[in-house]
């Protein structure tokens, strides 16, 4: 890329030292959809977010690098399965520790989730009961991870629509002693956090509660659909809209406790670009009324 | 149930057969809460997005067949393909190649014996997106090669395929992928097509090919001497067909 970049990537980029991070603009994901229109806009987002499994063709990955020399990249992995009971598949593993030694993103992420087994995969991101048992694997495979990368990975939080009889933790001790024993960060999805209320009135406060201010080092936010099933809503993780009134809601308070980075994501009927800008440019401004009520309140 | 190994592949048979979900092993292993959804309407909707995502992820691949059978049809299609051939790959991108041949196994599309042509245009598209990068042959590699020449061999790259079909796919690929619900008819007796699919670049792109040009590319391909080959061709011809075919970006070293 030769073409000169606009003055608030030069802010942006400087600004994605992990020291300072958390002041980095809101970003958005990178989708085929916008390849083309994105890199004729440069639009002013903090970074770019691509699904790992999305760039690990020669083709993709060179989509990746030419984004990479533009904005910051976080890479986001949908596929290694770390709360899977079977061993991690070791050539995915290979292909991510690639994209991650090529892009030197600011930030890498998995899921508190699985999505493979019998060597299968299922395309989406599955519940995990909250056990002792489960915990243990996922902290080994968060491990594996890290030493193979070389690096702290983030871990999200899910959305789920069941919650399992075995669980003998609560979602927020679940991650809480996941950071604490594997050394990951995590990626706090507040529109998650909100659909796990509606779905099965887990208070999102207590979940806020449980966690160090520390380990939260990215967060989320993306739109849901209510679906009405028989007598009863149950909220589905689509990321297909705006961000809901309670989840703007809800990060502004989870803003009082952590300071990281956010990203809009909309993967499900995609809008235009400006669209996805627009969006990200209304989480910077409920970020900067936060803080800036923040400093009022603290120098009353 | 006892251990996470045996819930995720109780979890994981209930998303793959199509039996009552009340009664499956897993709805034991589901909490009561205290909205009314069963254990059965919450494994509903994992099972509904495991049939939908996948049908999705095939979807992007095949469009063409998509537009043909319509989208009702093409999420059953690619939900019994998914049945016999699930994603082995956590990069759904390269999933789906043996979808072709499972269209022209199927007797409920005896109807339309072009669907499974026309899956293989839109398989080389999604090939030659995929395919690792390799170095090609090139028009300074052919002339480095002076007298051995004539016994070289060559192989397709990964990116590129040769298609024949007896039907005329770019215009059965317009039609199913165009909007347009005036568009004309094809008619499927118009002749049919040789192609070579291939990556120039970032840009995928298709040569249609005369008939002595896909056979003297497919005698290559098939790991014939570039004067075994040749024989296929008007001699004339052949500056022509190794400059725009062998050097275009669609076979390397053998």
């Amino acid at each position: 890329m030769t073409r000169p970049l606009p003055a608030e990537h030069l802010v942006a980029t400087t600004s994605a030292s992990r020291s300072s991070a958390s002041d980095l603009k809101t970003g958005i994901g990178l989708r085929a959809l916008h390849h083309q229109v994105i890199f004729a806009q440069q639009p002013g987002v903090g970074f770019l977010e691509i699904h790992a499994e999305n760039y690990m063709t020669d083709r993709t990955r060179r989509t990746a690098l030419a984004a990479r020399a533009i904005w910051p990249i976080s890479v986001h992995g949908v596929g290694l399965s770390l709360g899977g009971a079977e061993p991690l598949d070791p050539m995915h593993l290979d292909r991510l520790a690639r994209l991650v030694a090529e892009l030197d993103p600011i930030l890498v992420s998995e899921h508190v989730a699985w999505c493979r087994q019998g060597g299968v995969y299922f395309n989406d991101l599955l519940p995990l009961p909250y056990t002792e048992e489960a915990l243990d694997i996922l902290v080994d495979h968060v491990d594996q991870v890290q030493e193979r990368l070389g690096r702290q990975i983030l871990m999200e939080n899910p959305s789920t629509y069941l919650q399992f009889v075995q669980s003998s933790l609560s979602e927020g001790d679940f991650l809480a002693e996941l950071v604490r024993r594997s050394g990951c960060g995590l990626l706090l999805d507040i529109n998650n956090l909100y659909v796990n209320q509606r779905n099965h009135s887990i208070d999102p406060r207590q979940t806020l509660a449980a966690l160090d201010p520390g380990s939260v080092q990215e967060m989320h936010l993306a739109g849901h659909r209510v679906v009405r099933e028989g007598g009863t809503t149950i909220l589905i993780d689509d990321h297909g809209s705006q961000v809901d009134a309670a989840v703007w809601q809800l990060y502004e308070i989870s803003l009082q406790r952590f300071s990281a980075p956010t990203l809009i994501e909309w993967d499900s009927q995609i809008p235009d670009l400006d669209v996805l800008v627009a969006e990200a440019n209304l989480a910077d401004g409920r970020r900067d009324k936060t803080r800036a009520a923040m400093r009022t309140g603290s120098s009353r | 149930m006892t251990s996470l190994a045996a819930l995720q592949q109780a979890f994981a048979n209930a998303l793959r057969e199509a039996g009552d979900l009340a009664g499956s092993e897993i709805a034991m292993a589901i909490a009561n809460e205290a909205s009314a959804l069963s254990a059965a309407q919450r494994l509903g909707i994992y099972r509904n997005h495991h049939r939908l995502s996948l049908a999705a992820a095939i979807g992007t691949h095949y469009p063409t067949i998509r537009g043909i059978v319509g989208d009702e049809g093409f999420d059953q299609l690619a939900a019994d393909y998914v049945a016999q051939v699930p994603p082995t790959d956590a990069c759904l991108a390269l999933c789906g190649a043996g979808f072709a041949g499972f269209l022209e196994r199927d007797p409920r599309l005896a109807g339309l014996p072009y669907l499974a042509d026309a899956a293989c245009l839109d398989w080389a598209l999604i090939q030659a997106q995929i395919a690792p990068d390799l170095p090609a042959i090139t028009a300074e590699d052919l002339a480095s090669r002076g007298a051995d020449l004539a016994a070289a061999r060559f192989r397709l790259h990964p990116a590129a395929t040769l298609i024949r079909s007896p039907y005329p796919l770019l215009a059965i690929r317009r039609l199913a992928l165009s909007e347009d619900v005036e568009a004309e008819a094809v008619d499927l007796a118009s002749g049919g097509c040789d192609l070579l699919v291939l990556r120039q670049g970032n840009d995928i792109v298709w040569l249609p090919l005369e008939n002595d040009a896909f056979l003297f590319l497919s005698a290559l391909a098939d790991g014939a001497a570039l004067m075994e080959a040749a024989s296929e061709v008007d001699a004339a011809d052949l500056p022509k067909l190794l400059a725009v075919y062998l050097a275009g970006g669609g076979f390397c070293r053998h």
